[in-house]
């Protein structure tokens, strides 16, 4: 490819929100480019994205046609299941287990709570259809479907309004055969009713978390194929002719087709998109021990990279009727980035509890009316009207400038609700906001890093999202990590993550024998079996240089929970449970700090994962703007002091590699604040970030 | 208002976050390690950090409550056996006598002292419920504690780190499984690993020389808003009555709530009298603890648990009474006791807390199954829900364990690990009881034997509430009682007694276990609350 044509190759990363729509404009060559904000078009949302790619387009004199990729991210899906906006959907089961759908796995999620209450089951009784089938755990058929009764069910259900289907019979897992029976029959007889196995989106033993998934793929699906449809046509006819590629809750991308099949998987997309951008920076950087630390208006979301990947799990939690407590929404078997969230964002009410104690959170002011200095209604105090009053904020310029922050609002709701309830001066009081949403998100933090065992000194910290760079610092110090990092386009990373992350799918397969008793031969042909499923799933793969990995999850017996331990493929060509066991019993110490040699090891599943990178590898650097990059000072109180201080502000943007920094200083960029304190040291790398170096004392 | 000049509020409020995050990361570690599916499927386990006197200043946030109360108590007569003074860094004391630690001897309790730069500052203590104890396996038809299993005295367990050899022979000379319990004794011991730790870490940060002034801190502020919570209750007494299944006969359930100036007593005056028969007697630590963990849940939930929510609390039971059965009586099934006073301390408090309260949720009890498959054995643990109860508020949610944090085995997980077959598990619509608010569901769950497989396979079991059903709430009904089916022979509690609390399942027996349903509210048919 010669460098006049590489130069018009624009990469394009849309991710949509809530709220907003964002576009990231990329060239990777120059290394040029331009972000677009449009507002989210909730009945159609692929009007957002078309508007976003034409605004963004025009000014840079790019055709559609050269662009080579577009990558998506989007909240269809986790939005479909929160407002119950998916298809009539039906349910098939094993007779006898219709209902465990509504049973789920009987744990109140709070304990103190008398009044526990569940989201209702996606697909009502009503919906629920049984079949007289069973299939054992050792694959063995106790009672084969009757193809008449199999008939005469598919009839029944294609005469209701159903979209969709959602099959689930017991052990499928282990034995697929009736439920890829019942499909071949929708084929037939009802081939307009989208059919979802268990077999198939989540094999896996347990059947509440498996019919749920299973429930839960099926009840989006026909509106994801919808969407899908009418973004391709769109995309078409606005003159794009790359392939469209879709981000999922693991941080892998896929062709449309794929998605379309498994649109559970898209649930996290967004989150995802923004640790793909953190493991892509910590690359750069060369510091595999990374806690990334997204923080938005509603929540604060950490996840920790160790050699420079973020854990991976197949175990998330939808539509919680209490937001964080776990147990409390529907259980997902997709595979996903493990994040933490927490109920600290910029928007987390301040309040009094019963105790007499200031609490920040879990409730939040949303974008609407948001915190009071927003000046739209909002009265109850936030974590952004305690950074206005203490002058992190600047209130003239907030996104750019694009809004104004009222401080004597932000003032007064912290007065009415905190200072004068406690008899504290206004600004002790959004003190203490500050320190306790810190103090929240750094109690997480250090939990999630010591459960795995892991040592938070020898950690640095990437602050992202709106609100991350403003708290990076006091976080960090208060867990005790040696730096954090603050990325051009802090802003908008997870945009940024949609183009480096890579194409790539995970199957997985139930084999639930001990270590010990495990069909060597079965399982390298499961192996292989999956990989070439991957190539038919993912058809990029086959060029290469694709990566494949190979996992077991494993456990002691009588564990409930497994861990995946990544294997290679020789071992077991090998038969070496030594091998295996070995590396299990690694990664075992890593988490619980001792193993136990006495005891059996069982295997639960075997997955495969294959990998193919084309996205943009290596960092976007950044170009500092020739301008004065000082904007003068303002008054700003920092924990510790009884009266503000003047402190120096500057505009990121002219700030050039090499600057070095005693705070207290502010940087100010249009989507974000960043907040160094009084004796913290900061610098910017070659490549446009900034680092800062906290100095000892945390929040307390 | 400043309760300690040492630590302001803003302070206090970060310390306590963070020691109950302690607590959770101990727990978490203790959940993941443990190969006891006690403890894995049905969480049932505890963590606490305690002062130097034993008194708790946080527990975990999801764990069994039942644990709450006793810990002070345990670590105090612990204590009495071994002197601060005999203890030394790297010590951890072990005990599961029902009359000082949990009410019976699955539940094993362990402490360690957290040395801060040489002295004691305060325990790291947990219980967790272990896979096997010996004896005779959670049968309730014994009549001595001795029959139960092993009774473990206070005594040291790990010796400045280091195994007590006499006593891990002792224990694994008794059990069934050595090597599980002795994994799960270490699972544990590693949980306080992780507070002796991180309270080290914490201190040092915040410049505290112990937790002594922290743990007032918590202590002073949590009794103070308990006791204003008592306060905005009317003064006086109310009382409520319940019969519940005993072994033969009922159990008589007495509850008198008296409300004065900040305090709160439960007493058990005029319930039965301890069971000689049957292993349904409660120790007062364990009444005391399950008594004031209900109390605090009604009152104040969103207060972490301590030392000083309980404090304003008093629980009264006469000695040789059900409540406060002497040794050596069979403790086995002692949640029969005490998890049925639950809904009754709730009826009681209706009067004055009618909007903090549930009916009676439908407590369904636990099921072991153990046999031989090929010669070689296999021992499963199972429990399906009932209904919760229906309140003010709205309907019981159907099947839902109370009133721990238990959950259930997966059907598949349980036909992979033993030769059952499960044919059925559904709702029994309609079994809430009625009212204005109807209570949740029972279900019903019928097991086979695989065939081709032709057993034995003995199935222990405690129903609750085969007899007597959830009662309901000021005005709303029952709900259908619990009821167990052999090949559509109705067992009654008295014939399942007689064959000593077991059924035995051969060839093509089924076994169809119907849970209670939960308590409804409010008379049916008035209008909307």
């Amino acid at each position: 490819m010669n460098e006049a044509r590489a130069e018009r190759r624009w990469l394009v990363g849309v991710d949509i929100g809530g709220t907003f729509t964002d576009l990231l404009l990329f060239n990777p060559a120059t290394g040029r480019h331009r972000a677009e904000k449009v507002l989210t078009v909730s009945e159609a949302p692929e009007e957002g994205v078309l508007r976003a790619i034409k605004a963004a387009l025009a000014p840079e004199g790019v055709s559609p046609a050269e662009v080579p990729l577009v990558v998506h991210g989007t909240t269809l899906v986790a939005n479909t299941l929160l407002q119950r906006a998916g298809a009539p959907t039906a349910l098939v089961t094993t007779a006898g287990f219709g209902d465990i759908l509504e049973i789920r796995n009987e744990q109140r999620y709070d304990v103190y709570d008398l009044f526990s209450t569940f989201p209702e089951p996606l697909i009502p009784v009503a919906w629920r259809f049984e079949v007289a089938e069973r299939v054992l755990s050792d694959r063995t058929v106790l009672r084969a479907l009757d193809p008449g009764e199999a008939r005469a069910l598919v009839e029944r259900i294609a005469g209701t309004e159903a979209k969709a289907v959602a099959i689930c019979l017991l052990h499928a897992y282990a034995n697929p055969a009736h439920e890829q029976q019942l499909k071949a029959v929708f084929e037939t007889v009802a081939p307009h009713v989208l059919v979802t196995l268990s077999s198939n989106i989540a094999p896996m033993a347990g059947e509440y978390e498996r019919m749920s998934t299973t429930a839960a793929n099926a009840y989006v699906q026909p509106r994801v194929h919808e969407y899908l449809r009418r973004l391709e046509t769109g995309l078409g006819a606005a003159g794009v002719r790359s392939p469209l590629y879709m981000m999922l809750s693991d941080g892998g991308t896929t062709p449309v087709a794929p998605a379309a099949a498994y649109p559970i998987r898209l649930v996290e997309s967004g989150p995802a998109a923004g640790v793909i951008a953190a493991e892509e920076l910590s690359r750069m950087l060369g510091q595999g021990s990374v806690v990334a630390f997204d923080m938005g208006g509603t929540t604060a979301k950490i996840a920790v990279l160790t050699e420079g990947r973020a854990l991976r799990s197949w175990d998330l939690e939808v539509c919680r009727t209490h937001r964080f407590k776990k147990g409390s929404g529907l259980p997902l078997l997709v595979p996903s980035v493990e994040l933490v969230e927490i109920g600290a964002g910029g928007g987390s009410i301040a309040h009094i509890d019963r105790l007499g104690l200031l609490r920040v959170g879990p409730e939040s002011a949303e974008a609407f009316p948001g915190p009071a200095c927003y000046g739209r209604g909002g009265t109850r105090p936030t974590v952004t009207d305690a950074a206005v009053v203490l002058g992190y904020l600047n209130p003239e310029f907030f996104l750019g400038g694009r809004m104004r922050l009222d401080r004597d609002r932000a003032a007064a709701a912290i007065q009415e609700h905190v200072a004068g309830p406690m008899n504290w001066p206004v600004r002790q009081a959004a003190l203490g906001i500050i320190r306790i949403a810190t103090a929240q998100m750094a109690e997480a933090m250090r939990v999630h890093l010591s459960e795995r065992g892991l040592d938070p000194r020898r950690f640095t910290l990437i602050a992202f999202g709106g609100a991350g760079p403003l708290h990076a610092a006091d976080v960090a110090a208060t867990v005790g990590l040696s730096r954090a990092v603050i990325p051009p386009m802090a802003g908008i990373m997870s945009a940024l993550g949609l183009l480096q992350a890579p194409l790539s799918f995970s199957l997985s397969h139930a084999l639930n024998q001990p270590l010990s008793a495990l069909p060597w031969e079965a399982t390298a042909e499961m192996f292989d079996r999956l990989s070439r499923q991957l190539v038919q799933t993912l058809p990029l793969v086959r060029d290469g240089p694709a990566e494949t990995a190979y996992a077991l999850d494993m456990k002691y017996d009588g564990q409930k929970r497994t861990l995946e331990v990544p294997v290679e493929r020789e071992w077991v060509e090998a038969h070496g449970a030594a091998s295996i066991r070995a590396q299990f019993e690694r990664i075992y110490e890593v988490f619980h700090g001792r193993v136990n040699p006495n005891l059996v090891v069982q295997v639960a599943n075997l997955k495969v994962r294959a990998t193919l990178h084309q996205g943009l590898r290596g960092w976007v650097s950044h170009t500092p703007v020739a301008r004065d990059p000082r904007r003068g000072a303002r008054p700003v109180l920092f924990d510790g002091m009884s009266e503000p201080m003047a402190c120096p502000v500057f505009d990121r943007y002219a700030l050039r590699a090499g600057t070095e920094l005693v705070g207290p200083a502010i940087l100010e960029e249009n989507e974000t604040t960043i907040l160094v304190r009084p004796g913290d040291r900061a610098e910017v790398d070659r490549h446009g970030n900034l680092i800062i170096y906290p100095h000892a004392g945390g929040q307390r | 208002m400043r309760v300690d000049a040492a630590i302001d509020e803003v302070t206090l409020g970060v310390l306590w976050n963070r020691l109950v995050a302690v607590a959770d990361e101990a727990a978490a570690a203790l959940f993941r390690a443990s190969v006891s599916v006690i403890v894995g499927e049905v969480f049932d386990f505890s963590c606490a950090v305690t002062d130097r006197a034993g008194r708790s200043v946080v527990f975990p946030t999801k764990s069994m409550p039942l644990f709450n109360g006793s810990v002070e108590i345990t670590t105090a007569a612990l204590l009495e056996h071994i002197p601060l003074e005999a203890l030394a860094e790297g010590d951890t004391l072990i005990c599961n006598d029902p009359w000082i630690a949990s009410g019976h001897l699955p539940d094993v309790f362990l402490a360690s002292p957290i040395f801060v730069r040489g002295s004691v500052v305060g325990f790291a203590a947990s219980i967790a419920h272990v896979t096997d104890i010996g004896g005779s396996l959670r049968r309730i038809g014994t009549q001595e504690v001795y029959e139960e299993g092993l009774r473990i005295p206070p005594c040291k367990f790990l010796v400045r780190g280091e195994p007590n050899t006499d006593v891990f022979s002792f224990i694994r000379y008794n059990v069934r499984v050595p090597d599980m319990v002795i994994n799960d004794f270490y699972a544990q011991a590693g949980a306080h690993r992780i507070i002796q730790r991180r309270i080290a870490e914490t201190l040092e940060e915040f410049n505290l020389d112990g937790l002594d002034a922290l743990a007032e801190a918590i202590f002073a502020r949590s009794e103070q808003t308990m006791r204003a919570a008592i306060r905005e209750l009317p003064a006086g007494t109310c009382r409520a009555r319940a019969l519940t299944d005993g072994y033969i006969d009922p159990v008589d359930i007495h509850v008198a709530v008296t409300v004065d100036d900040g305090t709160l007593t439960v007493d058990y005056t005029g319930s039965s009298d301890e069971c000689l028969d049957g292993a349904i007697n409660s120790p007062y630590a364990c009444t005391y603890s399950e008594t004031v963990a209900m109390l605090h849940t009604i009152l104040l939930p969103e207060v972490p648990a301590n030392h000083g929510c309980f404090a304003p609390f008093r629980v009264v039971a006469p000695e040789g009474s059900i409540f406060n059965a002497r040794p050596p009586r069979a403790v086995n099934i002692r949640t029969r006791a005490v998890f049925m006073a639950d809904p009754v301390i709730m009826a009681a408090m209706h009067a004055i807390a009618p909007d903090r309260v549930i009916a009676a949720p439908g407590q369904a009890g636990g099921y072991h199954a153990h046999g031989h498959v090929d010669g070689v054995p296999f021992i499963t643990f199972f429990m399906q829900s009932g209904g919760m109860g229906a309140s003010a508020r709205g309907p019981g949610m159907g099947c839902l364990f109370f009133p721990g944090t238990m959950s259930t085995s997966p059907v598949e997980i349980i036909e992979q690990q033993s030769p059952l077959l499960i044919d059925r598990k559904r709702i029994l619509r309609g079994s809430g009881g009625p009212g204005q608010h109807r209570g949740g569901d029972g279900q019903e769950i019928v097991l086979t034997l695989r065939p081709g497989y032709e057993g034995p396979v003995t199935v222990p079991m405690h129903p609750h509430m085969l007899e007597f059903p959830a009662p309901g709430l000021a005005g709303g009904g029952p709900g259908v009682v619990g009821k167990i089916f052999l090949n559509d022979h109705r067992v009654s509690k008295l014939e399942l007694n007689q064959r000593g609390g077991a059924l035995v399942m051969r060839g093509r027996d089924r076994l169809n276990i119907h849970t209670p349903g939960g308590g409804g509210y409010g008379a049916p048919g008035s209008p909307p609350l």
